[in-house]
């Protein structure tokens, strides 16, 4: 049986050494962020929503 | 199983004596898990290894150069990062996941029109739904000659292009296709008819 013509022409060209490294760069700058807006949400949100129901109860 | 895994390869992870290469051996999806758990860009980086070659050339083969291709597989894998929650391994394999992500990113690029796309002729589409009833098996079009063939996917829509290599060049399976794309088996198996006349159309017209 014929080999998959689609298969005939895949290229198998080098990937760019650099690109991984830039990958990498920026999805450690993106889970920095990640990680900011959480710890934002979590504990200033929460810092926040306790200081007004003090005040609120107070 | 492959909760334990993550689990040791979060306690591995936070101790500088940890064998970071123990998990190079992990299947996809145990990747995949480890990275939804703790985000770790070093995990997604063994992921960027595996399929690097792959993705990048998939987009060289719609843009048809090399600094294009390198942003296109950034945009590709960063994409990948942002959405790999959204990967489900019931419904395809993380490949087939990676590949659709690929082919919806070099679709968009070349419909917004970075790169000039062959115009279609109007005439062709009628003659096609005239003559959709047919199929062209997989078969017919392996006996073609491979260059001729490559030069009519590059004229023909980039999604028809997509569809025909995620089912010919990557393997991917009708009903995971259908699951990827959010359409039904039929008309998965009529997207994947049409594209085939359509690229067997242009390949006698060359």
């Amino acid at each position: 049986m014929a080999k998959n013509i689609f298969k005939k022409f895949e290229t198998e060209k080098e990937v760019p050494e650099e690109t991984k490294k830039e990958l990498i760069a920026n999805i450690k700058a993106i889970k920095n962020g990640k990680d900011g807006s959480r710890l934002f949400h979590t504990k200033f949100y929460g810092a926040l929503v306790n200081f007004f129901k003090l005040k609120n109860s107070g | 199983m492959a909760t334990n895994k993550i689990f040791l390869f979060t306690l591995f992870a936070k101790s500088p004596q940890g064998n970071k290469n123990a998990h190079r051996d992990w299947s996809d999806e145990e990747l995949v898990k480890a990275i939804t758990t703790i985000g770790d860009g070093y995990v997604f980086g063994i992921l960027y290894d595996r399929y690097a070659v792959k993705v990048y050339n998939k987009c060289y083969s719609f843009v048809k150069d090399r600094d294009e291709a390198k942003d296109l597989m950034q945009d590709v894998f960063l994409r990948a990062y942002l959405k790999i929650d959204t990967f489900n391994p019931a419904k395809a394999s993380f490949s087939t996941w990676l590949y659709v992500v690929t082919y919806n990113l070099c679709t968009n690029y070349v419909v917004r029109g970075k790169i000039p796309r062959q115009k279609e002729e109007t005439g062709n589409n009628k003659k096609i739904e005239s003559i959709e009833t047919e199929d062209i098996s997989i078969e017919d079009i392996n006996d073609l000659d491979p260059d001729k063939l490559a030069t009519a996917m590059n004229k023909i829509a980039p999604e028809d292009k997509a569809l025909l290599l995620l089912k010919y060049q990557d393997d991917a399976s009708i009903k995971s296709i259908q699951e990827l794309l959010g359409v039904g088996e039929s008309a998965v198996k009529m997207r994947l008819r049409r594209a085939k006349l359509k690229v067997i159309k242009t390949y006698h017209e060359i």
